[in-house]
């Protein structure tokens, strides 16, 4: 926020004022412009919160929301003391982790290589074949995947046969130790399309000059790539990589809900999979939106982190 | 420059004009709304009084009914109007995807606008009824309700929600039963007798595995096709006497879950044999149910768990892509000590329909329930307007034809046939009643051979802490031990004491109580 | 990077063409195929289809699933109830974006962390469901068009996109009409947004895509058939298809019951997406065309 020369502030408020009405006199227009939004999220987004209250209270439909019992932590402590969600807390910080490491960077590069394209109908071609995936549903992903990977009746083991292969082929599907991988992988491959929007609308909003200069520079394809375009990418970044690490702690339900089975449920259960399962065999609100809240409140303090941190390294790119 | 800022100004004017127009022409839309009563008002003055037992001039009642389902009927369907002219009411009918019945149901209680007519059960049936949004019916449904009193009986008082009054109506329905469905052909292809035990079964279930019961000389049946549901082998755990995914009672006196019974480690370890020696099909950890079914349909396997309702009449002949079309009998696998027959089904005392506090016209309601379930109103509902959607061929045995346009089941649908009928819906409803005679007679095979289980009719209190725990634990057992190489003894072990320190052996204590309290009465 | 284009190539220039051909090229088959798939499933029929594996193919072409699919008025009204809210919807919320963006864009604008952290706010925490709804009930907009647009009208993520997009904008640009005497609203619509056209389609994109494919909405908020949307309709129907849940019809039930579940399934989708991509290509060409932005300051 713009410093208000503070030393006047207590002693002379007329002068306070003063500047105030002369800048409200200047900008009003600005304050009018953005009331429609502020009103919307104060109706629709802040009107709505008292619903949190749901994760400190006993509540049941039944019950009006404000006269549901205050329960204090006891959500918290009862979710806390369940192995299950103990269980699910660890994978869900796992997956988390390796899809933020492989998944956050892959759409910037593909981005980048997709910028690459020369001819323009290849590249609209492509552009457009990397986002399919993102409208198909994760269960008709999911009958892909068996196709490809059933051991009986697999495309895996059709290739495998033709290459002489005989005997049982491994189902991936099933297989804990190599489970994540599979959610991690098929996550990249689903959301990357998608992700490139972004960034190469903001690629496109490079100033052409740029790589002119660049390349009298003597700039390579490559350094062109590195030093312009990923640069001119950078702020892009950052505000994706805070929207990334605010919903860090939400590990993909859709996904994981169609893909996983009982075979792999200790490796791939996640707290929205579990609390899913606690929810439609015990109907409990308080204890799915403590949880949401808990998963939220992780991701508030984790963005807070990144702020500091990115604050410490370049004060520009922290966003508060 | 100047170019494109001179469209986008034009661009911009006219997303204006149209917001206005699109303005102006929404706001109609709310008073629009507002008066459901335009349309509807005109089906009285088509009606003939005469018809209905109603005294002459009364004005029909709205009903608001709330289902799920994954159907489209039109909102303005036949049968529902029938249904309507039939019960002197109008019916408003809000029909959602059965994958979200329950979260709609949820904001509806909350914001205190529940129809007047829903399903509800277990739980969450005692909490509306404690927060004030069930109705009391009972001396509604002893003046107007033979029909409810005829099918449900006593259940109705037994019922541990109604105790203190009626206020909810059960589900009369019986859950069909499982049973073993398996091809006769291909035993008879391989010159082989029904099997009648757990040795004959297996050499039967090996035999469709390995010996080409098709005859088309590849390697590519299995014996049986099943997913991680342990259901799916009713059969096999019957004949060790155990009652799959039901309670039982141990000999001394405990109440606990199946896989306590004495013998099941024995049967899983001719289950894990099963699968070791190759005769399930083996995407069974994977699988997603429809194409579970797709083994059965193209001739992939030779046999399924499954209520014969599935393999030998709704199924039949048109998913099956063999030609001829398979034929199925329903062998019964007797155990060492001559256990037989799968999990019985007992009438639900915890789920049912429920009228909301806030109808208005209750009597009208609980008259139109009762007219529901009568044998006329669920033929309305399943088969359609007789006359115009279908006719009887044999009535006593169940065969009929549909008639015109209604031949196609799409169109049938489309007009409200086959939705709604699971409302009201009596114990011998029109599809047990209209089942080929095959089905009927498997259906009524796998009742008579079904072995009782405990059936606690009053919601746990460490259920519903820890049920949705102990049952995941309980999952993931099953299947390690379904896939194991190695011993199954240790896995079990490890398991159960998990499931018995994380709330089990509280849920044993509980259950006992409350199975003697229940057996007491 | 057309420019670097005239020039001679080097050989190390070709080969990473190669190589950047070779990766997309794989990457563009996976991703084509389960689309094709649907597609190809779509129009086989349904027994054919049962063995599963690939479909490079239709197995037994017919048209049936879609005839299935459009036999009914309600595919119409359900159409036109999704059109309107994607169109309406969309417009209304990108404009309500450009609108909330803007002045957060700004340095001089007061009050702009605490704005902007407000809203950021929202992307985490929410109220639920339940108290959404009753806020609804409370505004009356159940069971009315208003619900499909109001509720859902801005997306703190897309506004935050945009007005990171208005950042990169030089600032000289606005200040040079500032001293023209021209006010916000018009350097708003007069030069930031012609300038925003990549991120604006981009962010059109997203809002369009959430409203077609918006179920929940039409699942909750409204009772009325006539209001009923698209992907409601669709995932009903799926279950429609020639089965009584997913047990299947008796006897031979006319042409439906000669439908799988899991044909109509991929019918569905097919007709959800197909629009998507009839209409994708207009908004595509504004994000990757590019704005001359040096041009301009000349």
């Amino acid at each position: 926020m713009q410093t208000v020369r503070k030393e006047n502030t207590l002693g002379r408020p007329a002068a306070w004022l003063k500047e105030f009405l002369q800048y409200m006199r200047k900008e009003y227009m600005l304050y009018l412009m953005i009331l429609p939004g502020v009103l919307y999220i104060v109706i629709f987004k802040y009107l709505p919160m008292y619903g949190i209250t749901i994760a400190f209270r006993d509540y049941k439909v039944s019950s009006s929301l404000f006269n549901a019992p205050w329960v204090g932590f006891d959500n918290f402590v009862n979710l806390f003391s369940r192995s299950a969600f103990i269980r699910a807390l660890t994978n869900n910080i796992f997956i988390s982790i390796y899809k933020l490491i492989f998944g956050f960077p892959f759409p910037i590069i593909l981005s980048l290589l997709i910028n690459e394209v020369r001819n323009s109908k290849v590249k609209k071609f492509v552009q457009t074949s990397v986002i399919l995936p993102d409208f198909v549903s994760w269960i008709v992903i999911y009958g892909l995947m068996y196709a490809i990977f059933s051991p009986s009746s697999g495309a895996i083991k059709g290739l495998a046969e033709m290459l002489g292969h005989k005997g049982k082929i491994p189902n991936v599907l099933t297989q804990k130790e190599t489970f994540k991988s599979v959610i991690v992988i098929s996550h990249i491959w689903k959301s990357a399309g998608m992700g490139t929007i972004v960034y190469l609308a903001a690629i496109s909003g490079i100033d052409q000059d740029l790589y002119e200069a660049a390349a009298i520079d003597g700039a390579g394809r490559w350094q062109q790539m590195w030093h312009v375009t990923l640069a001119s990418l950078r702020s892009t970044i950052i505000v994706l990589l805070f929207f990334r690490v605010g919903q860090m702690m939400y590990a993909g339900f859709d996904q994981i809900f169609a893909i996983s089975n009982d075979l792999v449920m200790s490796t791939a259960d996640i707290i929205d999979t579990y609390v899913y399962r606690l929810g439609l065999e015990q109907r409990k609100f308080s204890i799915a939106t403590a949880a949401g809240l808990f998963q939220s409140a992780i991701g508030m303090a984790l963005v807070l982190i990144t702020n500091y941190i990115a604050r410490k390294v370049d004060p520009d790119s922290a966003i508060m | 420059m100047r170019k494109m800022r001179k469209n986008f100004i034009s661009g911009l004017s006219l997303i204006v004009i149209l917001s206005l127009i699109f303005a102006l022409a929404s706001c109609s839309k709310p008073t629009e709304g507002g008066q459901p009563t335009g349309k509807p008002t005109e089906a009285p003055s088509e009606t003939d009084p005469a018809e209905t037992s109603e005294p002459v001039n009364e004005e029909p009642v709205e009903l608001s009914i709330l289902m799920s389902g994954d159907n489209t009927p039109s909102e303005d369907n036949i049968v529902l109007q029938e249904l309507g002219r039939r019960t002197n009411t109008i019916i408003k009918m809000t029909y959602v995807p059965g994958a979200d019945h329950a979260t709609k149901k949820s904001t509806l209680a909350a914001s205190n606008s529940l129809p007047d007519i829903f399903n509800t059960s277990g739980d969450e049936a005692i909490e509306f009824k404690e927060g004030g949004f069930l109705a009391e019916v009972g001396d509604l449904i002893y003046k107007y309700a033979p029909n409810i009193i005829a099918n449900i009986g006593e259940n109705l008082e037994k019922a541990p929600i109604n105790s203190d009054g009626i206020y909810l109506v059960l589900d009369a329905r019986l859950g069909y039963i499982r049973q073993l469905n398996m091809r006769t052909d291909w035993l008879a292809n391989l010159g082989m007798e029904l099997p009648t035990d757990l040795d004959s079964l297996y050499k039967v279930l090996y035999a469709f595995t390995y010996n080409d019961p098709d005859g088309d000389g590849q390697d590519d049946t299995f014996g049986l096709c099943a997913n991680t549901n342990p259901n799916m082998f009713a059969t096999i755990f019957g004949a060790y006497g155990i009652p799959v995914n039901c309670n039982i009672e141990l000999e001394d006196g405990t109440v606990t879950i199946w896989v306590k019974h004495p013998k099941f480690l024995e049967a899983m370890e001719y289950i894990n044999k099963l699968n070791k020696d190759g005769l399930i099909e083996p995407d069974w950890a994977t699988i997603p149910t429809m194409d579970m079914f797709g083994k059965l349909w193209n001739g992939v396997a030779g046999a399924i768990e499954w209520e014969c309702v599935g393999p030998t009449n709704n199924w039949m002949p048109s998913r099956y892509t063999e030609d001829p079309v398979p034929t199925f009998d329903f062998p019964i696998i007797k155990g060492p000590d001559g256990s037989h027959g799968t999990p019985t089904t007992y009438m639900s005392l915890t789920s049912g329909w429920a009228f909301s506090s806030n109808c208005k016209n209750l009597e009208a309601a609980v008259k139109f329930a009762n007219y529901c379930m009568s044998e006329e109103g669920n033929e309305l509902l399943y088969l359609g307007i007789e006359g115009t959607m279908y006719r009887w061929i044999d009535k006593e045995a169940g065969q009929y034809e549909l008639l015109g346009e209604y031949k196609d089941s799409a169109t049938h649908r489309a007009s409200g046939g086959w939705v709604y009928w699971y409302l009201f819906a009596p114990t011998h409803h029109t599809e047990i009643r209209t089942f080929n005679k095959q089905t009927q007679e498997g259906v009524a095979l796998a009742r008579k051979i079904s072995i009782p289980h405990v059936y606690i009719a009053t919601p746990l209190q460490t259920r519903l802490e820890y049920g949705a725990d102990m049952d995941q634990l309980i999952n993931e057992m099953y299947v390690e031990m379904l896939a194991a190489d190695g011993d199954l003894k240790s896995i079990y072990d490890r398991y159960i004491g998990e499931w018995e320190s994380i709330g089990g052996t509280e849920w044993e204590i509980e259950a006992t109580k409350a199975w003697k309290a229940q057996e007491g009465n | 990077m057309a420019k670097s284009g005239i020039k001679k190539r080097s050989v190390g220039d070709i080969i990473s063409d190669w190589l950047i051909g070779i990766f997309l090229g794989l990457l563009v088959f996976t991703t084509i195929y389960p689309f094709w798939h649907i597609l190809m499933y779509s129009i086989s029929d349904s027994r054919a289809s049962m063995t599963g594996g690939f479909f490079l193919l239709p197995r037994k072409p017919t048209l049936l699933a879609y005839q299935m699919l459009f036999k009914t008025k309600q595919i119409f009204i359900a159409y036109r109830n999704t059109t309107m809210k994607t169109f309406f919807g969309t417009l209304l919320s990108v404009f309500l974006s450009a609108l909330t963006a803007y002045p957060l864009s700004l340095k001089r604008f007061r009050g702009r962390n605490f704005i902007s952290m407000g809203i950021f706010f929202t992307m985490l925490f929410n109220g639920g469901i339940i108290p959404t709804y009753i806020l609804l009930k409370d505004l009356r907009m159940l069971d009315t068009f208003w619900v499909y647009i109001i509720p859902g009208a801005m997306s703190a993520y897309n506004m935050f996109i945009l007005r990171n997009y208005f950042q990169s904008i030089p600032s000289s640009l606005e200040e040079s009409a500032l001293l023209d005497g021209a006010n916000a609203f018009q350097i708003l619509f007069r030069i930031i947004l012609p300038l925003s056209m990549p991120a604006l389609a981009a962010i059109a994109m997203f809002y369009g895509i959430g409203n077609w494919n918006s179920y929940m909405d039409g699942v909750l908020y409204v009772n009325e058939q006539r209001l009923q949307l698209l992907q409601v309709y669709l995932r009903q129907l799926i279950g429609a298809a020639g089965a009584k849940g997913a047990l299947g019809d008796a006897g031979d039930l006319g042409p439906a019951s000669r439908l799988t579940e899991e044909t109509m399934k991929m019918t569905v989708i097919a007709v959800s997406i197909i629009p998507v991509l009839i209409v994708y290509p207009f908004l595509q060409k504004y994000y990757t065309k590019g704005v001359m932005v040096g041009s301009i300051k000349g």
